[in-house]
């Protein structure tokens, strides 16, 4: 009797298939639905200067993104990135105007001593959460309010003027009129694809994330993943804060605000599975852009930020709904 | 004390979870090259036994001696380091990974592209992976994921990856389960044909006749306590349902039998 193991499941198969690609093809659909629209209704929208403008402004939002997206395909999440900005960036900017140390720091120095702090912080989330089995909800709400301390203490609740122009750099030049910061925001998440799609470590990001039991049992060190993640995100956030001194030009410690929700948003937005195991950083780019036109083509059309906010509230309320549906 | 054609000797191993003590003082004693099978009812202990043999579980007390050596088997990695390889049970696959990616999880083939950076080698795992299904006979693309596949073919799956290396010791908890007859026999022959290329096997099913087949000795556990080993001469299905159900060979010519029918 010859049996035919692969039709077993054909037609559920199919609907599986199907929904499993609308993760995948929803947002891009979306995005390019944005575009149509806002092309139609204004005509300032598709423009190349207009283009740049959107990747300029997300490209804060978009450096978030990576690390979170990192954090959420391993089923963790992280809610310290708002105040982990604001605390790496006034750390560095009070190092390099001399604000801590009789003589000013170098900058390369004082963004390697920002990393460390950074790193540092998200090592104790990921220790906590990776040894102890700590929801990572918690330990990293916990270095939210310990890294929103830290910033006050350091900049002693006073922006912190006097950047030096090489630490403004990324967030302000351009090159061949193509601004310094969309250049780092995409060759950030490049490689951070590269990563995922190429290295056992990405994998088992995705392992970890999609069944923590089974990836243990396969050997993965899966405290090692859980607290990687934690890491690389916290990293991110130093990223980020080196790029917003440069954007806006200071350093002050309630420049994070409006920095926690979008990044996780866009994330979700992309197709990233909620609860894991399954989304890209392609899709990250697709849920940050997503977010980047509407604000934009809404702004073009004179919707105020109340407007902009209901109808991201409202797109998002679609994706998470898609986000739950497409895996069945 | 090390006997030389034993592999594997576990000693009054003791595993509780809370107030449930799921193996009480247990042995178990693996010879080289041997079938062994462990049977019992459910919850008898047997998935909880092989567990502290393949590293997801550590024992409260008692010892493993390895290849005439104590050791200790903290995590799934060090078992699979001493050449220990386990199909668990629940399977242990990530569903939103692919056949390939399951295959070959926690063991993939790299190579090296700059100094410091390694990037896994897709195809040959693949095509590895291509000639595993084959060799099992299952016929699914190995780039589909897993959640996509029927409970066989998962099944299948998992087996597989004890194909892939060349352990010392596999162990199978309930290989053939989701299985129909004719791949539930191809696992048979399988196991076979591992042992002949040298491996010690201790498979756990709840099927006489696959135990029968295979098995050189059979150990019974009954709620947690191992009430004795029987060769497979011996092993009639009375003599084992007796064991599994009241821990004792009542059927032996009526006085209190031994439970310890050993070797
Ligand atoms: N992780 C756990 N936490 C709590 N109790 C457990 C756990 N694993 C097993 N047990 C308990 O230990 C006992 C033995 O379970 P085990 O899975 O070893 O049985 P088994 O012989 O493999 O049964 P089956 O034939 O049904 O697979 C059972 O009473 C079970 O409820
Ligand atoms: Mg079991």
């Amino acid at each position: 009797m010859a049996y035919d193991w692969g039709a077993v499941s054909t037609s559920s198969d199919l609907i599986q298939n199907l929904l499993r690609k609308s993760a995948v093809y929803g947002p891009v659909i979306a995005l390019i639905g944005i575009y149509v629209v806002f092309s139609i209704m204004t005509d300032r929208f598709l423009t190349y200067r207009n283009q740049l403008n959107i990747l300029r402004q997300v490209s804060i939002i978009g450096i978030l993104a990576i690390g979170v997206t990192f954090a959420i395909l391993c089923a963790e999440i992280d809610l310290s990135i708002a105040q982990m900005t604001e605390f790496t960036g006034v750390l560095i900017a009070a190092l390099v105007t001399g604000m801590y140390f009789s003589t000013t720091v170098p900058v390369p120095i004082a963004v390697l001593i920002g990393l460390g702090a950074g790193v540092s912080l998200g090592a104790i989330a990921g220790y906590i959460t990776s040894r102890f089995d700590v929801p990572s909800f918690m330990s990293t709400l916990a270095v939210l309010f310990l890294a929103d301390g830290l910033g006050l203490i350091v900049s002693d609740g006073r922006p912190i003027g006097g950047i030096p122009d090489s630490l403004q750099i990324i967030g302000r030049e351009s090159v061949a009129s193509i601004p310094l910061i969309v250049l780092f925001f995409l060759s950030l998440l490049l490689v951070s694809q590269l990563i995922l799609s190429y290295t056992r470590f990405g994998l088992y990001i995705y392992a970890v994330g999609g069944d923590r039991q089974a990836a243990r049992l396969m050997g993965i060190n899966v405290m090692r993943i859980r607290f990687a993640v934690l890491v690389i995100s916290a990293a991110f956030t130093v990223f980020a804060a080196i790029a917003l001194i440069g954007r806006i030009g200071s350093a002050n410690p309630n420049m994070g605000s409006g920095l926690l929700l979008p990044p996780i948003a866009a994330v979700i937005l992309g197709g990233t599975n909620l609860f894991g195991g399954e989304g890209n950083m392609i899709g990250t780019l697709v849920g940050v852009l997503i977010l980047g036109a509407l604000a934009n083509g809404l702004n073009l059309m004179g919707v105020g930020p109340s407007g902009q906010l209901v109808a991201q509230g409202i797109i998002l309320m679609i994706a998470v709904l898609m986000n739950v549906l497409a895996r069945g | 004390m090390a006997d030389r054609d034993t592999v594997l000797e576990m000693e009054g191993i003791t595993k509780t979870f809370g107030e449930i003590v799921a193996l009480d003082d247990v042995d178990l004693t693996l010879h080289r090259g041997e079938i062994l099978g462990l049977a019992g009812d459910n919850g008898a202990g047997k998935s909880t036994l092989i567990k502290c043999l393949s590293g997801a579980y550590e024992p409260d007390s008692g010892r493993i001696v390895f290849d005439g050596e104590e050791v200790t088997i903290e995590n799934p990695r060090e078992a699979k380091a001493l050449g220990i390889e386990t199909t668990f049970q629940e399977l242990a696959l990530a569903p939103n990974l692919s056949i390939t990616q399951n295959v070959f999880l926690g063991r993939e083939e790299t190579q090296r592209v700059l100094p410091l950076v390694s990037v896994m080698n897709k195809g040959t795992m693949e095509t590895r992976t291509r000639e595993l299904l084959s060799d099992l006979e299952i016929d699914v693309d190995p780039d589909k994921r897993v959640d996509d596949l029927s409970g066989g073919q998962r099944q299948l799956v998992a087996i597989s990856r004890t194909m892939l290396t060349d352990p010392e010791i596999i162990i199978m908890d309930e290989p053939t389960s989701a299985l129909s007859v004719e791949a539930a026999e191809r696992i048979l022959e399988l196991i076979e044909r591992m042992r002949r290329e040298g491996a010690s096997i201790i498979l756990i099913s709840h099927n006489f006749e696959h135990m029968r087949a295979v098995a050189d000795r059979i150990q019974i556990l009954h709620t947690g306590r191992d009430v004795g080993v029987l060769d497979v001469e011996e092993a009639t299905r009375e003599n084992i349902v007796d064991l599994m159900v009241s821990g004792t060979l009542e059927s032996e010519g009526g006085d209190d039998g031994d439970p310890a029918v050993s070797v």
